[in-house]
Protein backbone atom coordinates (compact mmCIF):
# COMPACT_ATOMS: atom_id res chain seq x y z
CA UNK A 1 0.00 0.00 0.00
CA UNK A 2 2.79 2.39 1.03
CA UNK A 3 4.57 1.56 -2.22
CA UNK A 4 1.52 2.53 -4.30
CA UNK A 5 1.09 5.77 -2.36
CA UNK A 6 4.72 6.68 -3.04
CA UNK A 7 4.34 5.77 -6.72
CA UNK A 8 1.29 8.01 -7.09
CA UNK A 9 3.09 10.82 -5.26
CA UNK A 10 6.11 10.62 -7.61
CA UNK A 11 3.78 10.46 -10.61
CA UNK A 12 2.04 13.64 -9.46
CA UNK A 13 5.37 15.38 -8.86
CA UNK A 14 6.58 14.47 -12.34
CA UNK A 15 3.27 15.50 -13.89
CA UNK A 16 3.46 18.87 -12.10
CA UNK A 17 7.02 19.38 -13.34
CA UNK A 18 5.97 18.69 -16.90
CA UNK A 19 3.32 21.43 -16.79
CA UNK A 20 4.49 24.64 -18.44
CA UNK A 21 3.50 27.61 -16.33
CA UNK A 22 3.11 30.78 -18.35
CA UNK A 23 2.65 34.00 -16.45
CA UNK A 24 1.51 36.69 -18.81
CA UNK A 25 3.10 40.11 -18.40
CA UNK A 26 0.02 42.33 -17.91
CA UNK A 27 1.92 45.30 -16.46
CA UNK A 28 1.06 47.50 -19.48
CA UNK A 29 -2.70 46.75 -19.17
CA UNK A 30 -2.79 47.72 -15.51
CA UNK A 31 -0.21 50.50 -15.15
CA UNK A 32 0.34 51.62 -18.78
CA UNK A 33 3.70 51.40 -20.64
CA UNK A 34 6.71 50.92 -18.41
CA UNK A 35 10.12 52.61 -18.68
CA UNK A 36 12.28 50.88 -21.29
CA UNK A 37 15.69 50.92 -22.92
CA UNK A 38 15.77 52.16 -26.52
CA UNK A 39 18.49 51.05 -28.94
CA UNK A 40 18.91 53.24 -32.01
CA UNK A 41 20.92 53.01 -35.22
CA UNK A 42 21.06 56.36 -36.98
CA UNK A 43 22.60 58.35 -39.78
CA UNK A 44 22.76 62.03 -40.62
CA UNK A 45 23.91 63.02 -44.07
CA UNK A 46 24.04 65.67 -46.78
CA UNK A 47 25.83 65.99 -50.12
CA UNK A 48 29.15 66.73 -48.34
CA UNK A 49 29.30 64.24 -45.51
CA UNK A 50 27.80 61.22 -43.72
CA UNK A 51 27.69 60.17 -40.05
CA UNK A 52 26.62 56.76 -38.75
CA UNK A 53 25.95 56.22 -35.06
CA UNK A 54 24.51 54.21 -32.21
CA UNK A 55 22.40 55.55 -29.34
CA UNK A 56 21.40 53.87 -26.10
CA UNK A 57 18.51 55.59 -24.37
CA UNK A 58 15.97 55.16 -21.61
CA UNK A 59 12.37 56.32 -21.82
CA UNK A 60 10.10 57.34 -18.97
CA UNK A 61 6.89 55.40 -18.27
CA UNK A 62 4.81 57.68 -20.50
CA UNK A 63 7.32 57.11 -23.33
CA UNK A 64 7.27 60.80 -24.21
CA UNK A 65 10.72 61.61 -22.85
CA UNK A 66 14.05 59.93 -23.53
CA UNK A 67 17.61 60.55 -22.37
CA UNK A 68 20.46 58.85 -24.19
CA UNK A 69 24.18 58.35 -24.74
CA UNK A 70 25.50 58.17 -28.26
CA UNK A 71 28.54 57.58 -30.46
CA UNK A 72 28.71 58.68 -34.09
CA UNK A 73 31.50 58.50 -36.67
CA UNK A 74 32.14 59.26 -40.30
CA UNK A 75 32.51 55.85 -41.99
CA UNK A 76 35.26 57.04 -44.34
CA UNK A 77 38.07 59.62 -44.47
CA UNK A 78 36.79 62.88 -45.94
CA UNK A 79 39.37 64.85 -48.00
CA UNK A 80 39.64 68.49 -46.85
CA UNK A 81 41.85 71.35 -48.00
CA UNK A 82 43.88 72.77 -45.12
CA UNK A 83 45.78 76.03 -45.72
CA UNK A 84 49.49 75.80 -44.85
CA UNK A 85 50.67 79.31 -45.84
CA UNK A 86 51.73 81.00 -49.10
CA UNK A 87 50.19 79.14 -52.03
CA UNK A 88 50.45 75.78 -50.29
CA UNK A 89 47.44 73.67 -49.28
CA UNK A 90 47.39 70.16 -47.85
CA UNK A 91 44.55 67.91 -48.94
CA UNK A 92 44.19 65.89 -45.72
CA UNK A 93 41.83 62.96 -45.20
CA UNK A 94 39.88 63.54 -41.98
CA UNK A 95 38.36 60.97 -39.61
CA UNK A 96 35.61 62.49 -37.41
CA UNK A 97 34.00 61.17 -34.21
CA UNK A 98 31.23 62.37 -31.86
CA UNK A 99 30.40 61.14 -28.37
CA UNK A 100 27.82 62.61 -26.01
CA UNK A 101 24.39 62.65 -24.49
CA UNK A 102 20.95 63.90 -25.51
CA UNK A 103 17.44 64.54 -24.25
CA UNK A 104 14.46 63.92 -26.52
CA UNK A 105 10.77 64.79 -26.36
CA UNK A 106 8.29 62.60 -28.31
CA UNK A 107 4.68 63.39 -29.09
CA UNK A 108 2.23 60.98 -30.71
CA UNK A 109 -0.61 62.21 -32.91
CA UNK A 110 -4.18 60.97 -32.58
CA UNK A 111 -3.80 57.61 -34.37
CA UNK A 112 -0.51 57.04 -32.44
CA UNK A 113 1.32 55.54 -35.43
CA UNK A 114 2.78 58.87 -36.46
CA UNK A 115 4.46 61.29 -34.09
CA UNK A 116 6.99 64.07 -33.83
CA UNK A 117 10.22 64.37 -31.89
CA UNK A 118 12.69 67.07 -30.88
CA UNK A 119 16.11 66.24 -29.50
CA UNK A 120 18.97 68.34 -28.15
CA UNK A 121 22.37 66.69 -27.84
CA UNK A 122 25.65 67.81 -26.33
CA UNK A 123 28.56 66.12 -28.11
CA UNK A 124 32.33 66.20 -27.92
CA UNK A 125 33.86 65.96 -31.40
CA UNK A 126 37.42 65.14 -32.41
CA UNK A 127 39.30 63.66 -35.34
CA UNK A 128 42.53 62.60 -37.03
CA UNK A 129 44.20 63.18 -40.38
CA UNK A 130 45.58 60.15 -42.24
CA UNK A 131 49.36 60.37 -42.73
CA UNK A 132 49.88 63.60 -40.78
CA UNK A 133 50.56 64.64 -37.18
CA UNK A 134 48.33 67.69 -37.65
CA UNK A 135 45.03 67.51 -35.75
CA UNK A 136 41.63 68.76 -36.96
CA UNK A 137 39.58 71.10 -34.74
CA UNK A 138 37.91 69.49 -31.71
CA UNK A 139 35.54 70.60 -28.94
CA UNK A 140 31.98 70.62 -27.62
CA UNK A 141 29.05 71.14 -29.98
CA UNK A 142 25.27 71.34 -29.61
CA UNK A 143 23.43 68.93 -31.92
CA UNK A 144 19.69 69.62 -32.37
CA UNK A 145 17.55 67.05 -34.20
CA UNK A 146 13.84 67.16 -35.00
CA UNK A 147 11.35 65.49 -37.28
CA UNK A 148 8.62 62.90 -37.64
CA UNK A 149 8.46 59.38 -36.26
CA UNK A 150 6.54 56.35 -37.50
CA UNK A 151 5.76 53.41 -35.22
CA UNK A 152 6.34 50.28 -37.37
CA UNK A 153 5.44 47.87 -34.56
CA UNK A 154 4.95 48.28 -30.79
CA UNK A 155 8.73 47.88 -30.39
CA UNK A 156 10.24 49.60 -33.44
CA UNK A 157 10.18 53.21 -34.60
CA UNK A 158 11.49 54.87 -37.76
CA UNK A 159 12.44 58.56 -37.59
CA UNK A 160 13.09 61.03 -40.38
CA UNK A 161 14.00 64.65 -39.90
CA UNK A 162 16.58 67.38 -39.74
CA UNK A 163 19.88 67.56 -37.83
CA UNK A 164 22.35 70.39 -37.38
CA UNK A 165 25.83 68.90 -36.96
CA UNK A 166 28.82 71.18 -36.53
CA UNK A 167 31.96 69.29 -37.56
CA UNK A 168 34.06 72.38 -36.76
CA UNK A 169 35.10 72.37 -40.43
CA UNK A 170 33.98 75.45 -42.33
CA UNK A 171 34.18 73.65 -45.70
CA UNK A 172 31.32 71.30 -44.84
CA UNK A 173 27.60 72.10 -44.69
CA UNK A 174 26.16 71.59 -41.18
CA UNK A 175 22.52 71.07 -42.25
CA UNK A 176 21.70 67.39 -42.64
CA UNK A 177 18.92 64.88 -43.19
CA UNK A 178 18.43 62.63 -40.17
CA UNK A 179 17.27 58.99 -40.41
CA UNK A 180 17.06 56.47 -37.57
CA UNK A 181 15.63 53.10 -36.56
CA UNK A 182 14.90 52.46 -32.88
CA UNK A 183 14.16 49.22 -31.09
CA UNK A 184 12.37 49.46 -27.74
CA UNK A 185 13.72 46.81 -25.38
CA UNK A 186 12.32 45.50 -22.16
CA UNK A 187 12.31 47.28 -18.81
CA UNK B 1 44.78 -6.40 -37.49
CA UNK B 2 48.39 -5.50 -36.74
CA UNK B 3 48.99 -4.80 -40.43
CA UNK B 4 45.97 -2.51 -40.60
CA UNK B 5 47.28 -0.53 -37.64
CA UNK B 6 50.71 -0.22 -39.25
CA UNK B 7 49.15 1.08 -42.48
CA UNK B 8 47.04 3.55 -40.48
CA UNK B 9 50.09 4.98 -38.62
CA UNK B 10 52.10 5.10 -41.86
CA UNK B 11 49.36 7.05 -43.63
CA UNK B 12 49.02 9.43 -40.64
CA UNK B 13 52.79 10.10 -40.63
CA UNK B 14 52.78 10.66 -44.41
CA UNK B 15 49.89 13.11 -44.22
CA UNK B 16 51.67 15.05 -41.47
CA UNK B 17 54.85 15.22 -43.57
CA UNK B 18 52.90 16.45 -46.63
CA UNK B 19 51.18 19.02 -44.40
CA UNK B 20 54.55 20.36 -43.20
CA UNK B 21 55.78 20.69 -46.80
CA UNK B 22 52.75 22.84 -47.66
CA UNK B 23 53.33 25.08 -44.64
CA UNK B 24 56.89 26.21 -45.38
CA UNK B 25 56.91 29.91 -44.56
CA UNK B 26 59.10 32.28 -46.61
CA UNK B 27 62.23 33.39 -44.76
CA UNK B 28 62.69 36.98 -43.61
CA UNK B 29 60.31 39.77 -42.63
CA UNK B 30 56.83 39.73 -44.23
CA UNK B 31 56.03 42.23 -46.98
CA UNK B 32 52.71 43.70 -48.10
CA UNK B 33 51.38 45.67 -51.03
CA UNK B 34 50.97 49.44 -50.81
CA UNK B 35 48.69 50.76 -53.57
CA UNK B 36 48.44 54.48 -54.34
CA UNK B 37 45.59 56.11 -56.28
CA UNK B 38 46.49 59.26 -58.25
CA UNK B 39 44.70 61.78 -60.44
CA UNK B 40 46.27 61.60 -63.90
CA UNK B 41 44.66 63.65 -66.68
CA UNK B 42 45.49 66.40 -69.23
CA UNK B 43 45.97 68.95 -66.40
CA UNK B 44 48.14 66.58 -64.36
CA UNK B 45 49.90 64.19 -66.77
CA UNK B 46 52.67 63.44 -64.28
CA UNK B 47 52.64 63.64 -60.48
CA UNK B 48 55.48 63.66 -57.96
CA UNK B 49 54.81 60.93 -55.38
CA UNK B 50 56.79 60.61 -52.14
CA UNK B 51 56.46 57.63 -49.77
CA UNK B 52 57.38 58.04 -46.09
CA UNK B 53 57.73 55.61 -43.23
CA UNK B 54 55.60 57.07 -40.41
CA UNK B 55 53.72 60.31 -40.86
CA UNK B 56 54.93 62.95 -43.31
CA UNK B 57 56.22 65.27 -40.57
CA UNK B 58 58.78 62.60 -39.61
CA UNK B 59 60.28 63.12 -43.13
CA UNK B 60 61.61 59.55 -43.27
CA UNK B 61 61.54 59.35 -47.09
CA UNK B 62 61.61 55.91 -48.74
CA UNK B 63 60.90 56.81 -52.38
CA UNK B 64 60.29 59.98 -54.36
CA UNK B 65 59.49 59.68 -58.04
CA UNK B 66 57.23 60.96 -60.84
CA UNK B 67 54.37 58.75 -62.01
CA UNK B 68 52.03 59.00 -64.98
CA UNK B 69 49.81 56.02 -63.99
CA UNK B 70 46.66 56.55 -61.93
CA UNK B 71 47.43 53.55 -59.71
CA UNK B 72 50.93 52.55 -58.56
CA UNK B 73 52.14 49.74 -56.28
CA UNK B 74 55.02 49.20 -53.87
CA UNK B 75 56.05 46.11 -51.91
CA UNK B 76 56.98 47.22 -48.38
CA UNK B 77 57.78 45.63 -45.05
CA UNK B 78 54.65 45.12 -42.95
CA UNK B 79 54.05 46.09 -39.31
CA UNK B 80 54.84 49.75 -40.04
CA UNK B 81 52.89 52.92 -40.74
CA UNK B 82 53.34 54.44 -44.20
CA UNK B 83 52.22 57.76 -45.60
CA UNK B 84 52.48 59.34 -49.02
CA UNK B 85 52.13 62.71 -50.72
CA UNK B 86 51.27 63.70 -54.30
CA UNK B 87 51.93 67.22 -55.59
CA UNK B 88 49.39 68.94 -57.85
CA UNK B 89 49.33 72.51 -59.18
CA UNK B 90 45.83 73.99 -59.56
CA UNK B 91 45.18 77.66 -60.50
CA UNK B 92 48.51 78.87 -59.08
CA UNK B 93 48.07 76.88 -55.86
CA UNK B 94 50.16 73.90 -54.86
CA UNK B 95 47.95 71.17 -53.43
CA UNK B 96 49.72 68.35 -51.62
CA UNK B 97 47.43 65.34 -51.23
CA UNK B 98 48.32 63.39 -48.07
CA UNK B 99 47.21 59.98 -46.83
CA UNK B 100 48.65 57.33 -44.50
CA UNK B 101 47.79 54.00 -42.90
CA UNK B 102 49.26 51.24 -40.78
CA UNK B 103 50.28 48.09 -42.71
CA UNK B 104 49.35 45.29 -40.34
CA UNK B 105 50.89 41.81 -40.23
CA UNK B 106 48.54 38.80 -40.30
CA UNK B 107 49.02 35.02 -40.18
CA UNK B 108 47.59 32.46 -42.58
CA UNK B 109 46.38 28.91 -41.75
CA UNK B 110 50.03 27.67 -41.78
CA UNK B 111 50.97 30.32 -39.18
CA UNK B 112 53.08 32.16 -41.80
CA UNK B 113 53.12 35.95 -41.46
CA UNK B 114 52.16 38.23 -44.35
CA UNK B 115 51.51 41.95 -44.77
CA UNK B 116 47.92 43.15 -45.29
CA UNK B 117 47.52 45.25 -48.46
CA UNK B 118 46.72 48.93 -47.95
CA UNK B 119 45.55 51.63 -50.36
CA UNK B 120 46.35 55.33 -50.01
CA UNK B 121 44.02 57.69 -51.86
CA UNK B 122 45.96 60.67 -53.22
CA UNK B 123 43.40 61.65 -55.85
CA UNK B 124 42.41 65.32 -56.04
CA UNK B 125 39.03 65.84 -54.38
CA UNK B 126 36.38 67.51 -56.55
Amino acid sequence: MRFFTLLIFFFLVLAAKAQEVVIEDRYNEIFGPKPAFVYTVRSSFNADDVNIGLELGRTNAKRNFLYAFSFDARPFRRPLLVYQGGALYYQLREERYFVGGAAQYNRSFSEKKIGAFAQMGVNYTWGNYGGSDQKPPKGWVLVPRMGLSYKITERSILKLGYAYIDTKTSALDNHRIFLSYSFIGSR
Amino acid sequence: MKNSLKIFWLLTALSLLIGCDECNCPAGDPFGELAIKLTINDDHPEVLVTIFEGNIEKADTLFSEYWSDDRVYYELESGRRYSATAHYFVDGREIVAVDGKQMTTSSNECDCNYGESITLNLRLAK
